[in-house]
């Protein structure tokens, strides 16, 4: 997570006509993590993948494959990733790839992690999973700034002898793209004098502008993620009473507690941290389950149903053993 | 259900508006403090209490509790619609 931080009492100076007490209750966040001027996904990449092989022991000459998820890339070629193995010190030998995928991003990520190493492509893969979201929000977005943070997750996906990440259901509808967008700045928009001008009080808006439809993508998350949490139980022919905690993407405190009520998961197996690392786009499954170990909230053998879903629309979920 | 049921429900969920603010004929556009959060509130108070799905525009094209009322019993006629 980069150091610098957003916390309510901040935000509700730059907006006055929201308490602390009514930010929390939109946003069910307190504390976001921004990154640092200039600082985007591949240098929090940089550091997560250090973080991840300094405290795992793991040798960098392990990896076979490096995936590199994130919407916010360095450039429109060559691939970041490519320039991530350079930065990072990765083997030559190696494969690197990114996937610009957002909410989904990790499931995404783990299941072709998991491909490669299942094929025998490879025997390990980091998976770099984040964004630099806040780059894209217009300062006056009261609604996205309470919601999202910036942060990045490191992971590695090994062959083991057990299969310990379970099957996958995944999906796609692109006719809802609109809701939830960044606007601007891209191949089909270009960068014109006007975006330029009419963005200029927000420092011209240069990585392009984030848009969502609120109550679309509730209507969208409300009919889509309960169905594919069902349907990925039948996979596995496992019910909710199996599973000892769940794992969403952390969307925003209000729609992941009316995601829990409406498949009526109890509150107890419902691990969230939105409250101090706010919505940090592909890297809130990994560090979410992070937390959730760290809190001793699971244990060895555990079932762990993970899902993401967002912009895309796209969504994946999986169950893994722990 | 009855449109009473609605308001309470309704009532439990809008915890800055005054208890018996909310009446059947009550204008939602004139509802102190209405905001995109009350939107997504009923948005997903619809989905998960009534099994029906109310769209954005849907929404904001209701003038009225009583309206807001019709609308969900008239999506649980027509699923479809």
């Amino acid at each position: 997570m980069p150091e610098k931080t957003l916390t309510n009492e901040e935000l509700s100076v730059i907006f006055p006509e929201f308490s602390t007490d009514e930010i929390f209750r939109r946003s069910g966040v307190k504390t976001r993590h921004i990154s640092a001027d200039k600082e985007i996904a591949s240098d929090m990449a940089v550091v997560a993948a250090e973080k991840l092989f300094l405290e795992s022991g793991i040798p960098k000459t392990d990896i076979g494959f490096t995936l590199f998820c994130a919407e916010i890339l360095d450039r429109t070629a060559p691939a970041t990733a490519c320039i991530l193995q350079d930065r990072i010190g990765l083997p030559k030998n190696s494969g690197a790839m990114d996937i610009p995928m957002g909410c989904s991003g990790f499931m995404y990520g783990l299941l072709l992690a998991k491909s490669l190493v299942c094929s025998n492509a490879v025997d390990n893969v980091l998976l770099l999973t984040g964004e630099c979201e806040t780059k894209t929000i217009h300062p006056q977005d009261h609604e996205l700034r309470m919601i999202f943070g910036d942060g990045m997750a490191a992971t590695v996906v090994s062959k083991t002898d057990n299969n310990n990440i379970g099957d996958f259901v995944i999906g796609t509808d692109g006719s809802g793209w609109e809701n939830l967008a960044v606007r601007g700045c891209n191949a089909r928009e270009l960068v014109t004098a006007e975006w330029l001008k009419e963005n200029e009080s927000a420092g011209g808006m240069p990585y392009g502008r984030l848009t969502m439809n609120g109550t679309e993508i509730l209507n969208f998350t409300l009919k889509n993620v309960p169905k594919m949490v069902n349907e990925v139980l039948e996979k596995e022919k496992l019910t909710m009473d199996n599973i000892n905690l769940v794992i969403f993407h952390q969307a925003s405190g209000f729609m992941l507690e009316v995601l829990r009520r409406k498949m009526k998961i109890p509150k107890e197996k419902f691990f969230t941290n939105i409250q101090d690392k706010a919505n940090t786009v592909s890297a809130t499954i990994p560090i979410a389950l992070r937390d959730a170990i760290d809190a001793g909230l699971t244990k060895k053998g555990d079932k762990v149903l993970l899902a993401g879903f967002g912009i895309g629309y796209s969504w994946g979920a999986t169950i893994i053993t722990i | 259900m009855d449109i009473n049921e609605l308001i309470g429900k309704l009532q439990g969920e809008f915890e800055d508006i005054p208890p018996g603010t909310l009446k059947p004929e009550s204008k939602i556009s004139d509802i102190e403090g209405w905001g995109s959060m009350h939107a997504l509130i009923v948005i997903a108070l619809a989905d998960t209490d009534y099994g029906v799905t109310i769209k954005g525009d849907e929404l904001r094209k209701v003038q009225s509790v009583q309206e807001l009322y019709d609308l969900i019993i008239e999506k649980q006629k027509n699923p479809s619609e």
